[in-house]
C-alpha cells in the first residue's frame, strides 16, 4: 500500500502498479481488427499490460462481437478465462440472425462461465430488435450486466433502460458525443452506469460526469486493445475528484456489478 | 517524471465542451497539477478566429508565467497579409517563439510549395520547429511536406477524430527523419510509443497534454506505463522537445 502522502497520482509518475486492490477493466477486447493495427491484443499481452498498471481483472469481448464471426470470437474469449482465470473474465457476444448464433449462443457462452452480454451495433442489429428481446430477458433475469457500444442516440434505447430493470447496463464511451446525452439516463435509471472509455479523453469530462451522475454511476472501460490501457486510466486517476471516488470508479462500482468480493 | 509539454492552446473552442477551454490561469494551475516543467502554447483564436488577435493572446499568456513558450500560428504571405517571411519569422523568434503552428485546413492552405515554400524556407534558415495538428492535414501530405524541408522539424499532434493507428504510421515515421510526433490522445495504438521506441527510436516521439482539449493524465499515464527503458521515457517526456528548441538559431 502508498505511504498516506503517496497518492495515485504519484504512483503513476513512479511507473509503479496502482495500489488498489481490485481495479476491474470492464471494457476490454481481444483479437485483431482489419481496418487498424493493434499491437499486444492477445490475451498474455494485454494481462501484461494489466500487471503494469496494477489492473485486477479485465472483462473482455472479442472483436468478432461487431462481425457475424460471433462464436469464434467467444470461443477465444473462453480460452482467454481458461489461460488467465480470475484475471480475464468473459461477455458474450450474438448475432441475433437465428437462434443458433443468437439466444443458444449466449447461453453456450454463459454455461461456460461468462459474467456478462456485450452487444454492439456495429453488426447493424438494432439494440432494440426483437432478435435480442430473448437475450435481454436472459440478462434480465440473471441480473447480468450487458454492456452495450454507444455513442449518443440513447434516446432510442429508452424502452430497455425502463423494461430490464434488473440488468447493469453499461454504456460504453460515456461522453463521446455531449456529456449532456448521456448524464440524464444514468441519473434517472438505477441501473444505468457510465462506462468511461472514449479516445479523446476530453479534458473535465471525468469530472463532470462525477459531478452530475455520481461517482456511484460510473464504472472504468479501457477499450483496449483500442486504446492503450495506461492512456484511459490515466484520465481516471488524474482527474480532479476524491480518491474515493476514483476508488468507486476503478473498484467498487464494477465489483458490485459483477458481485465480486469487495 | 520532467515533462515538456509540446501542445497546450490557450482558450475555447465553439466545437468542444465549455469545460474544454482554459485561460492563464487554469493553464498554470495545470502545469502545476500535473508537473509540467515548460509547455508550448498555442492560442485557439489564433487558428479559428483571427492570427494575429490570437497570436496577441499567446504572447501575452507566456508572458505571464516563464513556463510558457510561445508557439504563435503562421501563414504564408500569400496576399501580402504578413509582409516578407524571413522577416517574419525572425520577429517571431526574437518575441520568444521557439516553434510556431500552421494549420492548413482551418487557413485554407494546401501542402504545396507555391504556397508554403517561402514560409518553411525561413523556418528552415531558423531551424525552427514547425506543429501541425493532425486534423489540419493528413499524414501522408504532412510526410510530403517534410520531406520537401528536410531540414524543418515539423511535429505532428494527433487531434480527433482520427486515431492514429493505421498502418502507414510506422512507415511513414521511419522514412521522414525530421517528423515527430506527440504521444497525445486520441494517439490511440495500443502499445505503440513501446512499437514505434523499438522499430524508429525514441527520438521522433515527443510528450504533449493537448489541455485543455484533452486530460493530460492521459497522456502522463500512456508514457508512464509504457513498457520502456527509462532513458526512451525521459527523451520522450522532455529531451527530444528540449533539443529541437536549443537548436533554434536564434
Amino acid at each position: 500500500m502508498p505511504s498516506a502522502s503517496e497518492s495515485l497520482c504519484d504512483r503513476v509518475r513512479a511507473r509503479r502498479p496502482l495500489p488498489l486492490d481490485g481495479i476491474v477493466d470492464m471494457h476490454i477486447h481481444l483479437g485483431s481488427w482489419a481496418a487498424f493495427a493493434m499491437p499486444g491484443n492477445d490475451a498474455d499481452s494485454m494481462v501484461r499490460q494489466m500487471d503494469r498498471v496494477g489492473v485486477a481483472v479485465a472483462v473482455c469481448s472479442h472483436q468478432a462481437c461487431m462481425t457475424p464471426e460471433v462464436a469464434y470470437g467467444n470461443d477465444q474469449v473462453l480460452e482467454a478465462m481458461r489461460r488467465h482465470p480470475g484475471r480475464i473474465l468473459g461477455y458474450a457476444s450474438a448475432y441475433p440472425v437465428n437462434d443458433t448464433l443468437g439466444i443458444d449462443e449466449i447461453r453456450r457462452c454463459l454455461d461456460a462461465g461468462m459474467v456478462g452480454v456485450k452487444m454492439h451495433n456495429a453488426n447493424r442489429i438494432p439494440y432494440t430488435a426483437e432478435r435480442y428481446t430473448p437475450i435481454w430477458r436472459l440478462a434480465n433475469e440473471r441480473r447480468l450486466p450487458v454492456l452495450l457500444h454507444t455513442w449518443g442516440g440513447l434516446g432510442a434505447h429508452e424502452r430497455l433502460f425502463e423494461e430490464y430493470t434488473d440488468c447493469p447496463i453499461l454504456l460504453a464511451h460515456s461522453g463521446s458525443t455531449r456529456a449532456d446525452d448521456y448524464v440524464p439516463w444514468a441519473v434517472r435509471y438505477p441501473h444505468v452506469y457510465l462506462d468511461l472509455e472514449f479516445s479523446g479523453c476530453p479534458n473535465g469530462l471525468v469530472e463532470c460526469l462525477v459531478r452530475r451522475a455520481s461517482a456511484e454511476k460510473i464504472v472504468f472501460g479501457s477499450d483496449m486493445p483500442w486504446m492503450p490501457l495506461g492512456q484511459q486510466i490515466g484520465r481516471v486517476v488524474f482527474a480532479d475528484i476524491a480518491e474515493e471516488q476514483k476508488r468507486a470508479i476503478l473498484v467498487d462500482n464494477a465489483r458490485r456489478i459483477l458481485g465480486l468480493a469487495p | 517524471m520532467k515533462l515538456f509539454d509540446a501542445r497546450i492552446v490557450l482558450g475555447r473552442a465553439i466545437d468542444l465542451e465549455p469545460f474544454q477551454s482554459s485561460d492563464v490561469e487554469s493553464i498554470r494551475r495545470a502545469l502545476d497539477r500535473y508537473g509540467i516543467e515548460r509547455a508550448l502554447l498555442s492560442s485557439f483564436a489564433s487558428f479559428r478566429f483571427d492570427v494575429s488577435y490570437g497570436n496577441r493572446l499567446t504572447f501575452e499568456a507566456a508572458a505571464a508565467d516563464p513556463r510558457l513558450i510561445p508557439c504563435p500560428a503562421v501563414l504564408p504571405d500569400a496576399v501580402g497579409e504578413v509582409g516578407d517571411e524571413d522577416a517574419l519569422v525572425g520577429g517571431l523568434i526574437e518575441r520568444g517563439a521557439r516553434c510556431v503552428g500552421l494549420y492548413p485546413k482551418s487557413c485554407g492552405l494546401a501542402a504545396d510549395e507555391r504556397v508554403l515554400g517561402r514560409l518553411l524556407s525561413a523556418a528552415c534558415v531558423r531551424r525552427l520547429p514547425v506543429q501541425v495538428p493532425a486534423g489540419e492535414l493528413d499524414l501522408l501530405p504532412m510526410a510530403g511536406l517534410a520531406a520537401r524541408h528536410p531540414d524543418v522539424p515539423f511535429i505532428y499532434c494527433p487531434y480527433p477524430p482520427g486515431l492514429y493507428r493505421d498502418r502507414n504510421l510506422l512507415p511513414v515515421l521511419a522514412d521522414t527523419p525530421n517528423l515527430h510526433m506527440t504521444i497525445n490522445p486520441p494517439f490511440g495504438l495500443n502499445e505503440g510509443i513501446e512499437t514505434i521506441c523499438a522499430r524508429i527510436g525514441s527520438g521522433r516521439l515527443l510528450f504533449a497534454s493537448n489541455y485543455p482539449i484533452a486530460e493530460p493524465g492521459a497522456a502522463i499515464g500512456h508514457l508512464a506505463y509504457a513498457d520502456i527503458p527509462p532513458g526512451d521515457l525521459e527523451s520522450i517526456a522532455f529531451r527530444n522537445l528540449e533539443g529541437l528548441i536549443h537548436a533554434v538559431r536564434l
